[in-house]
């Protein structure tokens, strides 16, 4: 390193190293202290680049911080505090140290200065949050993570090839700087993909509603508020002003809502409903004005919040009763009452109610469409919002807290508000989304650009108030259409489903057979002499040579038999090792 | 918390009215009483356009989902098992 700069993503690299040596009454305090340490180290950031770092041709950066990058690593920071606090009561110590990997990915990403950084970080981020999804440990847990983590994969080397050709094209530029979005070439196009796999825009958004409810409880937390907001961000620095941004966030923001409206599990409806949030900051990065930009910086910062509060909501009744299927539940007011009341803070805040953070962020970006013409995609907006309104606010909330009370006996039991520090955590969350709607300067002088913005005029909150208001109506007269029943919902994840399944079989029933007649084959011809020689060459090895010499084979295989209980033979341990030491060969290169 | 909402439970028919009347107020208040002078766009200077536009708005949402689900996007819950 050139100098003393403390990244901040290290705090939590180091943190997760070192906590599974933290055992009995000191591990809790600890899990707090990394995470707030990482907050005040982002606090701390000065303006400007730092952590330069040079390295075979290229020179690295790994800290550029401005009025962008600031407010991103502010918010994520808060949110691990956050997240952390809500799973503090989960003795795993590798959900915490996912969970801390996959947030030290996504603020080395805001970070970074140059492409291979970005690249390094943003596999962090898919590798830490994979995890999140396995150590649910469900039947489809292992699957859907698999998916997940193809999926990013994919978006990852479209990523690579993209500034890889980038680089190759402007004769030896990785810095990562807003590309030239008014006269794109393939090496845009391929980088623009690799971004929006992870903010999840159609066609390439079936991981998220896939993953989210598939996650541990306090995994899904972390999960719904750190990938897409990261691709927001490098949106943001890398695209703003992108017109095929606009139409596609728009579509993104509706068609959420559609798949929330016929969707059955309360987590999957909140995750449909961020696909349709994050279409929102889409857009506001399309139309590229500093208005624009300002408001999707604002509701990043405010979707991380609300979002995150009604993962902890729905994640607390999936905790406490084992489901948060919405014809499983029903009249749980009674036996949760917090929760309820934290919840619906977040669905106000989601749904844009005046006084809660929603209302001042997501206006910013629809005011910001007005006033360049794009009226079709702020219309969509729009709209949007009632539709969210209709299933954070009505669906959601009426299904699990009042209507008919479906839950089994047994869920009725078991139902009632959760640990301390989970209601904790949904308070800090809850208070905050009621701090941004009501003292705007807090979220205001953090955005990259000075706000002229004000929310609270008469014409916005009669509007806000008149599409709210009939949205209700509209619930209540159209109830049987929107009640929820016990269906999944198909869509684009079909298609990789058929092909991954239709791959199986090529692989068991043709390459099997092959392979099992070559198999044969050298059983019969070769392997038999093979093995007879071999064995002759082992006898003299073992007892002649190893004998004579020192025992070393006989120390080596003793060894062998310890490290052989590290195999278990799953490969998702295979890879959770071979993460670890490369992430530490990675921090040995680069910081000594 | 539990004592405010069965408050309301309890008086099921006055909740409804409430909620009614005061949906009603918010679009006569924005139909007579809100300058539109800034409005974006003609349209939102016609009275009660966005009342209009919210009402319309969800219930086709509201339809249109529920037509794609019965057109087979909802499935049975065990699809992907088999």
């Amino acid at each position: 390193m050139t100098n003393y700069w403390l990244h901040p993503a290290l705090i939590l690299i180091v943190g997760a190293l070192l906590l599974p040596l933290m055992r009995g009454a000191i591990r809790r305090p600890y899990l707090l202290i990394v995470p707030i340490l990482t907050f005040i180290s982002v606090l701390g950031l000065d303006d400007g680049v730092h952590g330069v770092v040079q390295f075979l041709d290229w020179q690295l950066i790994f800290g550029r911080v401005d009025n962008l990058s600031r407010v991103f690593a502010y918010i994520m920071s808060l949110m691990c505090i956050i997240g952390t606090l809500f799973g503090l009561n989960n003795e795993d110590d590798g959900h915490h140290i996912a969970a801390w990997f996959y947030v030290a990915g996504s603020i080395g990403t805001i970070l970074c200065g140059d492409f291979i950084v970005l690249f390094l970080f943003w596999e962090m981020m898919a590798f830490g949050s994979v995890f999140l999804v396995w150590q649910r440990r469900g039947p489809q847990s292992l699957a859907t993570g698999y998916r997940y983590l193809i999926i990013h994969t994919i978006g990852g080397l479209f990523l690579l090839a993209g500034f890889t050709l980038r680089y190759y094209n402007t004769g030896g530029d990785l810095s990562f700087v807003p590309l030239a979005v008014d006269a794109p070439n393939l090496a845009t196009y391929l980088i623009l993909i690799g971004f929006i796999v992870n903010a999840a825009v159609p066609p390439f958004h079936s991981w998220l509603p896939d993953a989210y409810a598939e996650a541990s409880v306090a995994g899904a937390v972390f999960m719904c508020a750190f990938t897409t907001k990261t691709a927001i961000y490098v949106l943001a620095r890398g695209f703003a002003g992108m017109d095929i941004l606009i139409p596609l966030g728009a579509v993104m923001a509706l068609y959420g809502v559609v798949y929330g409206i016929i969707e059955n599990d309360g987590r999957r409806i909140f995750a449909w409903d961020t696909v349709s949030q994050v279409g929102y900051m889409v857009v506001g990065v399309g139309i590229g004005t500093s208005l624009s930009i300002n408001g999707s910086c604002a509701h990043a910062f405010a979707h991380i919040l609300y979002n995150g509060l009604l993962f902890m909501g729905t994640g607390s009744v999936l905790y406490m009763t084992g489901t948060c299927k919405l014809t499983e539940l029903g009249g749980l007011y009674k036996k949760m009452p917090i929760t309820f009341l934290f919840t619906l803070i977040g669905g106000l805040s989601i749904a844009g109610f005046p006084l809660f953070s929603g209302f001042v962020s997501k206006s910013m970006i629809i005011t910001g469409g007005m006033e360049v013409h794009q009226y079709w995609a702020s219309f969509a907006l729009i709209l949007a919002s009632g539709g969210t309104f209709l299933l954070a606010v009505l669906k959601v909330p009426y299904y699990t807290w009042f209507g008919k009370n479906n839950c089994s006996k047994e869920v009725w039991e078991k139902a009632g508000d959760p640990p301390w520090n989970m209601k904790a955590a949904m308070g800090i969350a809850a208070g905050l989304c009621a701090f941004i709607g009501i003292y705007t300067p807090y979220l205001y002088n953090m955005l990259p650009f000075p706000v002229e913005y004000h929310p609270y005029t008469a014409y916005h909150l009669s509007e806000t108030m008149q599409i709210i208001g009939m949205a209700g109506i509209a619930f209540f007269i159209l109830r049987p259409f929107i009640a929820p029943k016990a269906t999944i919902s198909l869509d684009l994840d079909w298609f990789y489903r058929m092909f991954g399944r239709g791959f199986m079989w090529f692989d068991s029933r043709i390459i099997q057979t092959i392979d099992s007649w070559v198999a044969e084959i050298y059983r019969v011809i070769g392997l038999w002499p093979l093995m007879t020689i071999s064995r002759f060459w082992s006898w003299f090895d073992w007892h002649a040579i190893d004998g004579v010499v020192d025992g070393t084979a006989r120390s080596v295989r003793a060894i062998g038999g310890t490290v052989r209980r590290l195999q278990s033979g799953n490969i998702q341990y295979s890879i959770f090792y071979a993460a670890t030491i490369a992430v530490g060969f990675v921090l040995v290169i680069v910081f000594y | 918390m539990i004592a405010f909402i069965e408050f309301f439970r309890e008086r099921m028919k006055m909740t409804i009215a409430l909620c009614l009347a005061a949906v009603i107020l918010i679009a006569l208040w924005g139909a007579f009483l809100v300058d539109t002078s800034h409005a974006h766009t003609s349209m939102e200077k016609i009275p009660f356009f966005w009342s209009a536009f919210g009402l319309i708005g969800c219930a086709l949402l509201i339809l249109l989902s529920r037509f794609l689900g019965w057109m087979g996007i909802m499935t049975r819950e065990d699809y992907y098992d088999d």
